[in-house]
Formats: structure tokens, C-alpha cells, sequence
């Protein structure tokens, strides 16, 4: 009976966990509802918040611009990553391990440190602070995220379907885009939704990064807090809460139907 | 008439001799098993004759025709792997289709073809079900199926067995047999199953760290084998010391306590040191000492259905009596002395190797 005490007493801090994560997402969508201008109680319902981050705010248009940046960041390291991943391919497992955790660098090394250097880099080759700038800088650190979900996807050496598509007649080419690819799309994509979430999330590479007046989301946000916080940017967190849970969702079935596609 | 052929093939990864010379031929239509331990070169040997591999040296002729040179979506040969090896991606009639949409045949004739590959391996029906969903065995028919939808020049099949288990693998043997019959298609089949390669084959070849030890009919295979290493694989044999000796104008072999008459062989002559195996079930276990026979005082007996093993010594040497399970063998009890004998024809002796 020790044994359901403790169960219980797990599940109890199971519960406590999730609350503290989950709180701060359920405390801002409530108050994005809430009157009152300092978020002070008590509580009166209304969508005046909404309504001016949809017509009145800087909010909105920074948003905009973060999404349609990480789209196209996302997209080419998605290129990037797919193309890197499958040079690694032919290399022996050994190596090719060596190669995946050099290239989870990026990853690891902070994006401050990463930033600065970029910048300098930048700034040598008299760039400076540009869109292309900022473009290469975050491509750079999320790249590496497409890269390791996509060798995620390789299978065993034991997996001869490429072997058996040649035997029936494919050409390499035949092979790669009948048997090859659709193994590793869902590693790509689950690669791509990844970059696309960091590249989003990435104050640090844009506050070096970005042009002199350009303003992504996450700059923004970051002035609007410091000249003093509204609610307006409550109703943006709450939006952006969906999105994300929506995109998690997405990833989580993709991730799902891809095993489920892939399960030998 | 050979329709197979291959010549002189060696290959190396790095340093790693992996195929020795090896030459062999088969005729059309026939059913050969490449039979060997783990690591010795069995599946390299398929990937060169299907070209997944390239030899170092030597060549594959097919019907009299040269295939090194052809890269292995020009060769026309099926082949079942392993692990299956279906594409997940698509149903099973999708999977079966994929050669034919290849060769860009008419959606009639693909239906067509599908439907009877799918009759052929007793999947009716299944067309639109997911491979990954299915039992091993079912996917092992898919991908058979696959591989004769073709109509392939040969098959080869790499161990297409050794992930099922044992009932659904003796019918898949039965199975695979009888559809290659029926198909008429030359085949090669890679096992490290043993019994496996002498129920299946027309011929075998035993082959050892990249060499062909012995390449042989089923029966000569397992009755007269070539070598120490043979004896042991093929079936389980007791593997002894020994010398040739003359005892009563007979050519005898003599070890500590124990002898038998035997046939004489080319190039061994009385006083020559030499390797004796004689199979388990080839000793005739005696209650009443007859003439030749030797004594065996019983160790212990293991029971494992149709046969009763006797692990006993005979005289110095411990050895291994195979006896069917009869109310005669039952009786058998540790610490009882019996006696046995054997057959010149029974007892194989090669020069002497040491083996433990
Ligand atoms: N691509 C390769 N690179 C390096 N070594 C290899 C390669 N393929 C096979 N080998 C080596 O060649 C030897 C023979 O391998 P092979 O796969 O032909 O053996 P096998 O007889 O099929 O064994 P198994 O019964 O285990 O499948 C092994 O030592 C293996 O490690
Ligand atoms: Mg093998």
C-alpha cells in the first residue's frame, strides 16, 4: 500500500508541475479579458484589448513581420538542413556522429555569443546591421535543428528499401524520390516547424541583428515592457498561445502519423 | 547447362578479406542455399550477383550473358531481404506494383499482375492494406509477391526466414518452395539454418570465412561431409582425436578406449594422426557386447521430443548418441554401461585439425 501513497504522492507533484507551467499562459489569457489597465482586480470582461492590438498597435505589424522572417528563415534552412543531412548519409555511423554533434554546436554555444560574433562578421564585411544580416544570422542557428530531426529519420543499416526499389528497377533518382524522401519527410518537417519556432523566438540574433528602426516581435515586445507594460500586449500573448498550442498540436499528430507511417 | 555463373569472385573491404575466390554455377530453374555461419561472406556474395556490390576481382554470368558490368536496375533479378525491406509508405498492392509502374506497364496488365502475385502467395484481398499493420509472415509474402510480379531472371532470397518464428517458418519454407517450383525461377537462398538449406535445396553450398567449404546435393552434404568444419556444421557430429591403425588386415580408426573399422580414403595410410566425426544418430546403441563394439557408460540423457540425447563417454572421449525416442531409449539412466557400434560408411575422418 507504500506503493499507492506514492503514486499518489506523484502524481500530486505531477500536477503541481504542470500548474507551474501552465498558470502564467492561464493568468494572461484572463487578464487579456480584464478592464482594468493595470491588470488590477477587480475583474471586468472586455475585448477592447483585442480590438486595439487588431487596429491601433505597432503589435500587430511586428508580428507580421516576425512570422513572414521565420517563415522564410525556416524555409531555407529546411533546404539547408535536408541537403546537409543527406551529404551525411554515405559517411560510416562513427563519423557521421561526429559530424551530428559538430553541427549541434550552434545549438549549444549561446545565441548571445553566437550574435556578437555574427555581428562582427557583419560589421567586417560592411554589412553591419541588415535584413540579410539578420537572415543569415538566424538561418545559421536553426539550420542545425532540420539537420538533427532529418538524421533522426535515417534508419538502421539494416534497411534495404532503397536496396529493394534498385533490384526493381529504379534509378537512383527513381529511388531517392520514392523511397528516400518520404522516409524523411516527417523529420524534415518536424525540423522545419522547430527552426521556425526559434527563429520566432530568437531576441537575442534579432536584437543584434536587426536594421535600426526594424522591429520583429520580439524587439518590440521588449521596448513596449520597458517604456511600461499594457494589456494590449496581454491579448498578443494570448493569441500567440493559441498558435503555438495549435502548431504543437500539429506537431505532435505529425510526429504521431509519422511513426505510425514509418514503423517497421 | 549452367544459367548462373560466377567466376572467380573476390572481394575486400578494407582489410577484411570478405570473399576468397569463389567460383560456383547453377543450372536454370534449380534452388541453391548459400549456407554458412554469421560473417562469412553470404550476403556479399547476393550483392554482387544482384550488384548492390562490386566484385574486386572475377565475374557473374547469367545465362550466358555477363553482369558485373550492368548496375543492379538493369539486371532484372528479384530479391527478398531480411527484414522485409516493403515501403511503408504505400499498401500492399502499391508495393507489389512498384516494378511494374517502373517499367511502365498499362494499368490493365499491372491489375492484372498484382492480382495473380497476390493470388500466388495467398494474400487475395489484402490489396489495399497497410504493410505495417501486417504480421511478419504477411509481409514476407508481399514481398515475394513484389519480387516475382516481375518476372525476374533469378531470385534471391537473403535470409527471408530468420525473423519468424518457427511454425510460420517451416510453412514459408514449404510455401517458397513450392511457388519457385511452380514459377519455374532460378533461385538462390542465403540461410545459417542448416536444416533449413538441406530441406529446401537442389544442391548446397557450405561456404567458411569467405571460401566454399563443400558444394553438394542435400544428402551427400549431410551424409559424406567434406570436412572437419562441415561435419560440425551440417548436423551436430562428435568431433574426436584419432589414428589409423591395420587391426585384423582392416583399416581401423583408434582413439583412447575406443575403435572402429573404416572405409580406407585416398592419401591417409595406417599410423597417420587424424580428425574422426561420427554423427549421434549413426552409433548403434548394443544391451548384448557384439563383436566390434565398445563399451559407453551413460552421463546423462536429455529429452527433447523426438529424440532422446545420451551424452556419455566412450572409453576417454565424451560423446553424444542421438536415439529415437522409443520405451527402449527411455530406460536409459546415468551411471549404466552400455555398448556401441557404427558403420565404416558412418565413420568420416580427415587430417588431423586441431579443434579445441
Ligand atoms: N559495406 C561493408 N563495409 C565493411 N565491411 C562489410 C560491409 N559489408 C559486409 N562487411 C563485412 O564483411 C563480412 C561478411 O559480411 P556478410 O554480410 O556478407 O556476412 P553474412 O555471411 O551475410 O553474415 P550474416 O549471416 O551475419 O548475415 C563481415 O565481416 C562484415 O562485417
Ligand atoms: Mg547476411
Amino acid at each position: 500500500m507504500k506503493d499507492k501513497a506514492f503514486n499518489r504522492a506523484i502524481l500530486i507533484w505531477t500536477g503541481l508541475v504542470y500548474a507551474f507551467l501552465f498558470l502564467p499562459i492561464a493568468v494572461i489569457v484572463f487578464m487579456s479579458f480584464n478592464a482594468n489597465k493595470y491588470g488590477a482586480l477587480p475583474y471586468a470582461f472586455t475585448t477592447r484589448w483585442y480590438v486595439k492590438l487588431f487596429t491601433e498597435d505597432g503589435l500587430l505589424a511586428a508580428a507580421g513581420l516576425s512570422f513572414g522572417f521565420s517563415l522564410a528563415a525556416a524555409f531555407t534552412a529546411m533546404i539547408l538542413g535536408t541537403v546537409t543531412a543527406l551529404g551525411m548519409r554515405p559517411l560510416t555511423p562513427s563519423w557521421r556522429g561526429r559530424y551530428r554533434r559538430f553541427i549541434s554546436l550552434p545549438v549549444v554555444i549561446p545565441w548571445l555569443v553566437q550574435a556578437t560574433s555574427i555581428l562582427m562578421i557583419l560589421n567586417f564585411i560592411g554589412w553591419g546591421r541588415s535584413y540579410i544580416g539578420m537572415f543569415l544570422g538566424n538561418t545559421a542557428v536553426i539550420t542545425p535543428y532540420v539537420v538533427m530531426l532529418t538524421l533522426g529519420r535515417f534508419s538502421d543499416a539494416d534497411d534495404n528499401t532503397e536496396n529493394a526499389a534498385r533490384t526493381l528497377g529504379a534509378r537512383p533518382v527513381r529511388v531517392f524520390f520514392d523511397v528516400t524522401l518520404p522516409k524523411l519527410v516527417p523529420g524534415i518537417l518536424s525540423g522545419a516547424l522547430m527552426a521556425f519556432i526559434m527563429c520566432f523566438n530568437s531576441f537575442c540574433i534579432q536584437y543584434y541583428l536587426a536594421p535600426f528602426g526594424v522591429r520583429t516581435l520580439p524587439i518590440e515586445i521588449f521596448t513596449l515592457v520597458r517604456s511600461g507594460y499594457t494589456p494590449d500586449m496581454n491579448a498578443l500573448a494570448a493569441v500567440m498561445a493559441l498558435a503555438a498550442a495549435g502548431v504543437a498540436l500539429l506537431l505532435n499528430k505529425m510526429g504521431y502519423s509519422g511513426k505510425k507511417l514509418m514503423n517497421m | 547447362m549452367s544459367y548462373l555463373r560466377v567466376e572467380h569472385v573476390e572481394k575486400s573491404f578494407g582489410e577484411n578479406r570478405v570473399l576468397k575466390d569463389i567460383s560456383f554455377s547453377l543450372p536454370k530453374g534449380s534452388f541453391l542455399s548459400l549456407l554458412g555461419p554469421s560473417g562469412c561472406g553470404k550476403t556479399t556474395m547476393l550483392k554482387i550477383i544482384v550488384g548492390l556490390e562490386s566484385p574486386d576481382k572475377g565475374r557473374v554470368f547469367l545465362g550466358g550473358r555477363e553482369l558485373t558490368p550492368k548496375p543492379t536496375e538493369q539486371r532484372n533479378i528479384g530479391m527478398m531481404f531480411q527484414n522485409y525491406a516493403l515501403f511503408p509508405n504505400m499498401t500492399v498492392a502499391r508495393n507489389i506494383a512498384y516494378g511494374l509502374k517502373i517499367r511502365k506497364r498499362s494499368q490493365a496488365e499491372i491489375d492484372e499482375k498484382v492480382d495473380w502475385a497476390l493470388k500466388l502467395v495467398k494474400l487475395e484481398g489484402r490489396d489495399n492494406d497497410r504493410v505495417t499493420l501486417m504480421s511478419g509472415g504477411q509481409q514476407q509474402r508481399v514481398a515475394l509477391a513484389r519480387a516475382l510480379v516481375i518476372q525476374p531472371d533469378m531470385l534471391l532470397l537473403d535470409e527471408p526466414l530468420s525473423a519468424l518464428d518457427r511454425k510460420i517458418r517451416v510453412e514459408m519454407q514449404y510455401e517458397i518452395r513450392s511457388i519457385q517450383r511452380q514459377v519455374g525461377i532460378t533461385t538462390v537462398f542465403v540461410t545459417h539454418d542448416q536444416e533449413e538449406a538441406l530441406t529446401m535445396s537442389d544442391a548446397v553450398i557450405l561456404m567458411n570465412d569467405g571460401r566454399i567449404e563443400q558444394w553438394d546435393d542435400p544428402w551427400t552434404m549431410y551424409n559424406q561431409p567434406a570436412s572437419v568444419f562441415a561435419s560440425g556444421f551440417i548436423g551436430k557430429a562428435n568431433i574426436l582425436d584419432g589414428r589409423l591403425v591395420e587391426k585384423n588386415g582392416l583399416l581401423t580408426v583408434e582413439g583412447p578406449g575406443w575403435s572402429f573399422p573404416v572405409n580406407e580414403r585416398d592419401g591417409f595410410k595406417p599410423g597417420d594422426a587424424v580428425t574422426v566425426a561420427i554423427r549421434g544418430e549413426h552409433f548403434h546403441i548394443d544391451r548384448e557386447p557384439g563383436p566390434g563394439a565398445v563399451p559407453f557408460k551413460i552421463k546423462d540423457t536429455v529429452f527433447t521430443g523426438s529424440v532422446r540425447k545420451i551424452n556419455g563417454f566412450m572409453g576417454a572421449d565424451e560423446v553424444q548418441l542421438v536415439a529415437l525416442n522409443s520405451s527402449e531409449a527411455a530406460v536409459y539412466a546415468p551411471g549404466q554401461e552400455l555398448t556401441v557400434s557404427t558403420r565404416p560408411q558412418y565413420v568420416h575422418y580427415y587430417a588431423r585439425v586441431e579443434t579445441r
